[in-house]
C-alpha cells in the first residue's frame, strides 16, 4: 500500500458521498432582491443600444439597396432602347427618298 | 424563459433560480466549508449569470452555460481565499486517525465510518493549490471527463491533463505532510 493507493481510496470515499443539494428557504426571493438592486451599467446599456441600432441600420440599407437597384436595371434597359431608336431615326433621316420608295 | 427575463421579466428569473439552485449548492459545498460561504458563492454565481444572460446563445443547454460560470466563480473564490489565508498545518482528530488505522492498509473499501473519510478528503483538498483542488474535484469527485473539464474551465485538453498529473502528486505530498504515510 502506498500513498497513491491511499489517495485513491480517500477520493473514492469522497465520491460515494456527494454534498447536499439543500437550498435555504426563500433563496430565490433573496436573489431577486439582489438583482433588482443591481445598478445598471450605462456603458453596457449604451453598447447594447448601439448594437441594436447597427443591426436596424444594416437592415434598412439592404432593403433600400434592393429597392433602388431594381429600377436602376430597368432604366439601363430603357436607355439602351432609346439609343437604338435614335440611331434608327438618324439613319432614316439620312436615307434618300428614292431608296425609301424602292424599299417600300 | 431566458428570453422573458431578457425582455424585462425579472420575475421569471426566480423560476431559473428555483430550478438550478440545488445543483449550484452542491457545487458550492465542494469548495467552501461554512454554510454562509456557500450561500455567498451561489449568490455570486446567480448575479454573474443575470448580468451575462444576454450572452447565452441557446446553442448549448442553459445548465452547461451556468455550470461554466459556477466553476469560474468557485475557482476565483479559491484563489482569493488562498491569498488571504495563513498557512496552517491541520491536525487529524481521533476519528480520522481511527479511520486511517482501520482502512489505510485494508485491501478493500468498506462503507462504514465514511464521515471520517470525507473529513480527511476535505482536509487534504484544503491544503492543495487552487488549480489542483479544482481539477481533482472535477475529475475524481464529480467524475467528469477531461474534455468536459476543458469546456468548464476554458483550459486546453493537454493543460487539463498536465494539471491533473501535478495535482495528484501534490495531493500525495499533502497526505505525507499530514502524517498519513505513517499508517501505511
Amino acid at each position: 500500500m502506498n500513498l497513491e493507493m491511499l489517495r485513491q481510496k480517500l477520493m473514492r470515499a469522497g465520491r460515494r458521498h456527494p454534498p447536499s443539494t439543500r437550498v435555504p428557504l426563500a433563496f430565490e426571493q433573496r436573489i431577486l432582491a439582489l438583482v433588482r438592486a443591481l445598478p445598471s451599467d450605462p456603458l453596457r446599456d449604451w453598447g447594447t443600444g448601439l448594437w441594436r441600432a447597427a443591426i436596424c441600420s444594416i437592415g434598412v440599407a439592404l432593403f433600400a439597396g434592393v429597392w433602388l437597384g431594381r429600377p436602376l436595371v430597368g432604366t439601363e434597359g430603357s436607355l439602351a432602347d432609346a439609343a437604338d431608336t435614335e440611331v434608327i431615326e438618324a439613319a432614316l433621316i439620312e436615307m434618300p427618298e428614292a431608296d425609301l420608295g424602292s424599299s417600300w | 424563459m431566458v428570453a422573458a427575463v431578457l425582455q424585462g421579466g425579472t420575475e421569471r428569473f426566480a423560476e431559473l433560480v428555483r430550478r438550478y439552485s440545488p445543483r449550484l449548492f452542491a457545487t458550492g459545498r465542494r469548495y467552501a466549508r461554512r454554510e454562509d460561504e456557500v450561500e455567498d458563492l451561489v449568490q455570486q454565481i446567480w448575479v454573474r449569470a443575470f448580468q451575462n444572460l444576454a450572452k447565452w446563445r441557446g446553442d448549448a443547454p442553459f445548465e452547461h452555460w451556468l455550470m461554466r460560470i459556477a466553476v469560474r466563480v468557485c475557482y476565483d473564490q479559491l484563489r482569493r481565499h488562498q491569498r488571504n489565508r495563513e498557512h496552517t498545518i491541520t491536525e487529524l482528530d481521533s476519528e480520522e486517525t481511527g479511520w486511517l488505522e482501520q482502512h489505510a492498509v485494508a485491501e478493500e473499501d468498506r462503507g462504514n465510518d465514511q464521515a471520517a473519510a470525507r473529513s480527511l478528503v476535505t482536509k487534504a483538498l484544503e491544503q492543495l493549490s487552487p488549480p489542483a483542488r479544482l481539477i481533482l474535484t472535477l475529475l475524481e469527485l464529480e467524475d467528469r471527463s477531461v474534455r468536459e473539464i476543458s469546456q468548464l474551465t476554458g483550459w486546453s485538453v493537454p493543460l487539463v491533463k498536465v494539471r491533473a498529473f501535478r495535482a495528484r502528486a501534490e495531493m500525495r505530498r499533502v497526505l505525507a505532510r499530514l502524517g498519513m504515510d505513517k499508517y501505511l
